[in-house]
């Protein structure tokens, strides 16, 4: 941005929400580059601006001079998404949510929240549990990420198998429009037929199609109770065929997750006590104590005719929490042993995961790289992580060699390239393997209708 | 000096920009700026790593404001050890003489002078009358620090006199103190560090010393390190001593402190030294206290920001207030702590939420019926 325009739009910006929510100082702009996207994204902008909205009519304003100025907007939540999303490759304002955060209200008969974007999940969860409900999609990064950045990422987690991703939750969005319009979508209702869903829309735009400003969740009552069974398997391949009867007999679980050996082997070197084995299978019920006791025991039994050679079912919170335990540590874990990590999001048909399993392991033994694959097995989502030392090049070329080669198998398997993560810069450019050009046509068309100066989030997505 | 040598450039590349050091720093809990952060702190030191960024005030800023407490080591998924790149980071700018910041200078100097952070000289003996009626040589060593014999001589009479007369053996070191070293060490200053050591150690070994006791969380990390170099003595927090004695019986409870109460934890004694249950069990084996727990406790407690007091007084002021309230929603009417310096920061906020403050020490002293009542500023 010339100094010129920049001068203009600094004057404005802070008559509209003070000195102290706006900076264009290179320390702070600086911190901003990039989100938690690996090294293969690599496109690398200084943002001008940085500014701290506190609701929606600033935004509107500040939108409004931006699509009058001709300025991209990049809103950010906590910055923890994979794909660059919250990245400001084209300069311009970042706007921060970190301090719209704030829960308005509860409605507890009619189980529903409102709240604004930037309140981080596990904090909405904390204050939730306090009146007995949840909001049932956990992504893994639920401790840093905001309620916003999963929404414009449609982010989901190990409950998505029976609660399905943030879409499933968002009753209606006030959202700030490229034009600087603030619209209500959706309702109080929890269903409605009326008009076109720009709600299911707008979740996951990546905020390219507008800026939410206040989100209306459904909640749920927590369950009364859950239980873990973890599996040990000699072999991946009846790890996989355990969770395809699961998920077709009448079980409802809700987190279907699976470890291969390397993350096993990892996991057991980082200090958690767990089997060596091939493979494992964790498998979480939730419901009344005694629906629980009788689903588990269908559980085992699955688990035990695919030849698990043991299997384990904690009851206790601590028993539970301890099971889990080597599931939420493998990326330190891996840390450990190779200090980058490529973190793929691949989700196949339930059905082919055991292809998948052994497509890649062939790209791992073509390539001499390590590959620890685990994930949401349930739903078909796995998240194959890729280790290399982004000190040496060869290694570099090798894992993007191995992102390449794990993008057209799962096309292939009749897969999509992100389960849970979304596009951003990432993956903008193999959108077209995954999705026709016609259909591509008409996710371009609606972005010019809503955004016809391109300033939301530019150069992602499409 | 390289600005970070391979080993601490191996240590930041581990870092995933994943951000989850935003929920556990407790500096960014209250500034809410991605500058703030430890990832914004990494981004600056990548940015010189790679010629990205000069050094600036704003980054020295950045650099000094962080309080090295440890919350994202901890939570760090990849286990980056970031307070052992910001101190080494520091050491760097101080050997190539570009920092620390102004007022940590004169601070500095005022150790070089006095002895004493604060550039009191103070007479060990005016402290209390017991400290004259102490052997000049013992196996034990009580060492007040600069905080607690400039401001808080109370609490060092308190446990004199608990010590006293639990028929402990110890001396003082009489001709004065000589600064721990931490806060050198905090800011960059190794060569002062090396200095303080040196002191320190002949002031220990020409008194016998085997064991050397501290109230400070700070001094208590200072001497540890110190012994662990030397192996010359032991180190001990009071927490550790008091918790022996009361279990050992030499220390009797007379009066019941009826209070519910909660325990901050320091982070020089939680998250540095992991000793997380020891002040925990010290104050339940005192009758009549409840203790509850604040959401943020342990591993995850936040910090007073005492370390970053000068020059961002401000910061420290609303990191202290995260605190407190976490205190008021856990139902406390009292904020126990182990630390002279997180006593001093809280209790200058806790009173706006109707709480008080009160070292581990006084709680000790006034069930022995040593002192008539909790002190409050």
């Amino acid at each position: 941005m010339d100094n010129k325009k920049l001068s203009l739009i600094e004057k404005k910006i802070k008559e509209i929400v003070g000195q102290e929510n706006f900076s264009k100082e290179i320390t702070e702009r600086f911190c901003y580059i990039r989100d938690a996207a690996p090294i293969d994204v690599t496109e690398e902008t200084i943002p001008d601006i940085i500014v701290w909205p506190r609701d929606s009519c600033q935004i509107s304003k500040i939108v409004m001079l931006a699509n009058k100025m001709l300025i991209p907007i990049v809103p950010r939540g906590a910055g923890s998404g994979e794909c660059g999303g919250a990245m400001p490759i084209e300069g311009g304002i970042v706007l921060d949510f970190t301090f719209m955060k704030s829960v308005l209200k509860i409605d507890d008969e009619n189980m529903m929240c409102l709240v604004e974007p930037g309140i981080v999940c596990a904090e909405l969860n904390a204050i939730l549990a306090k009146r007995g409900f949840f909001l049932p999609p956990v992504p893994a990064s639920s401790e840093m990420a905001t309620i916003g950045g999963c929404v414009a990422n449609n982010a989901a987690g190990y409950r998505t198998v029976k609660y399905g991703s943030f879409k499933n939750w968002i009753l209606g969005l006030e959202t700030v429009l490229p034009s600087g319009k603030v619209i209500w979508t959706g309702s109080k209702t929890r269903k409605t037929s009326s008009g076109y869903d720009l709600t299911r829309l707008l979740v996951g735009s990546e905020g390219t199609l507008g800026i939410f400003t206040k989100i209306r969740l459904r909640i749920h009552p927590l369950p009364e109770c859950r239980r873990l069974l973890i599996a040990y398997y000699n072999d991946i391949e009846n790890a996989c065929k355990t969770v395809i009867d699961l998920m077709s007999s009448n079980i409802l679980p809700s987190a279907v997750e699976i470890m291969d050996k390397l993350s096993i082997e990892a996991v057991i070197k980082y200090g958690i006590e767990l089997q060596k084995c091939e493979s494992i299978v964790i498998v979480e019920l939730d419901g009344t104590e005694n629906d629980v006791r009788q689903r588990m025991k269908v559980v085992k039994k699955i688990s035990v005719e695919h030849n698990a050679f043991n299997t384990h079912i904690g009851i206790s919170k601590e028993e539970i929490k301890d099971l889990w335990k080597g599931r939420k540590s493998i990326t330190p874990a891996l840390v450990a042993i190779k200090p980058n990590i490529i973190d793929e999001d691949i989700a196949v048909p339930v059905t082919q995961v055991v292809e998948l399993f052994k497509r890649i392991k062939g790209i791992s033994d073509e390539l001499g790289l390590s590959i620890a694959t685990y994930g949401h097995i349930g739903d078909g989502n796995l998240h194959p992580d890729i280790l290399f030392d982004k000190r040496r090049p060869e290694e570099v070329d090798k894992a993007i060699k191995a992102v390449e080669k794990l993008r057209e198998i799962v096309i292939e398997l009749g897969g999509t390239l992100t389960g849970e993560h979304g596009i951003g810069i990432r993956r903008m450019k193999v959108l077209k393997m995954e999705h026709q050009e016609e259909e591509i046509e008409v996710m371009r068309l609606i972005k010019n209708t809503l955004d016809p100066k391109n300033i939301m989030n530019p150069a992602k997505m499409i | 000096m390289k600005l970070l040598d391979k080993k601490l450039q191996n240590e930041l590349i581990k870092c995933t920009h994943c951000g989850t050091c935003r929920t556990f720093c407790p500096v960014f809990l209250y500034m809410g700026k991605e500058s703030y952060n430890t990832r914004g702190r990494i981004f600056l030191l990548e940015g010189l790593l790679e010629n990205k960024l000069k050094i600036s005030e704003e980054v020295m800023d950045r650099i000094y404001s962080c309080s090295m407490c440890k919350a994202c080591d901890v939570a760090c998924p990849s286990s980056v050890k970031f307070t052992k790149i910001m101190k080494s980071f520091r050491s760097y700018l101080a050997d190539e003489n570009i920092r620390p910041l102004e007022d940590h200078y004169k601070m500095a100097n005022a150790i070089k002078s006095t002895g004493n952070v604060f550039g009191k000289r103070i007479e060990i003996t005016d402290i209390s009358p017991l400290v004259n009626k102490l052997p000049n040589e013992a196996p034990n060593l009580l060492y007040l620090g600069c905080v607690v014999s400039t401001f808080y001589p109370n609490l060092a009479k308190t446990m004199i006199k608990i010590l006293s007369e639990a028929n402990y053996q110890f001396t003082m070191m009489k001709d004065g103190e000589y600064c721990c070293s931490s806060f050198l060490d905090l800011v960059g200053l190794e060569r002062e560090v090396r200095k303080a050591h040196e002191i320190n150690l002949e002031k220990i070994k020409s008194r016998g010393v085997k064991n050397v006791t501290t109230i400070c969380p700070f001094c208590y990390g200072a001497f540890y390190e110190l012994s662990k170099e030397t192996k010359a003595f032991s180190t001990q927090h009071s927490t550790e001593l008091l918790l022996e004695l009361v279990n050992e019986g030499k220390i009797k409870f007379k009066r019941n402190f009826n209070a519910t109460v909660t325990y901050f934890d320091p982070c020089h004694l939680g998250r540095y030294h992991k000793l997380y249950d020891i002040p925990r069990n010290l104050i339940k084996a005192v009758p009549g206290v409840k203790l509850v727990e604040m959401e943020k406790n342990k591993e995850s407690s936040m910090c007073c920001g005492g370390t970053i007091r000068v020059p961002y007084f401000d910061i420290r002021s609303g990191m202290s207030e995260l605190i407190v309230k976490n205190a008021y929603y856990a139902g406390a009417k009292y904020i126990i702590t182990a630390c002279p310096s997180c006593y001093h920061n809280l209790n200058t906020i806790a009173f706006k939420y109707d709480l008080a403050v009160c070292n581990i020490e006084e709680l000790i002293g006034y069930s022995m019926g040593n002192i008539k009542e909790i002190s409050k500023i």
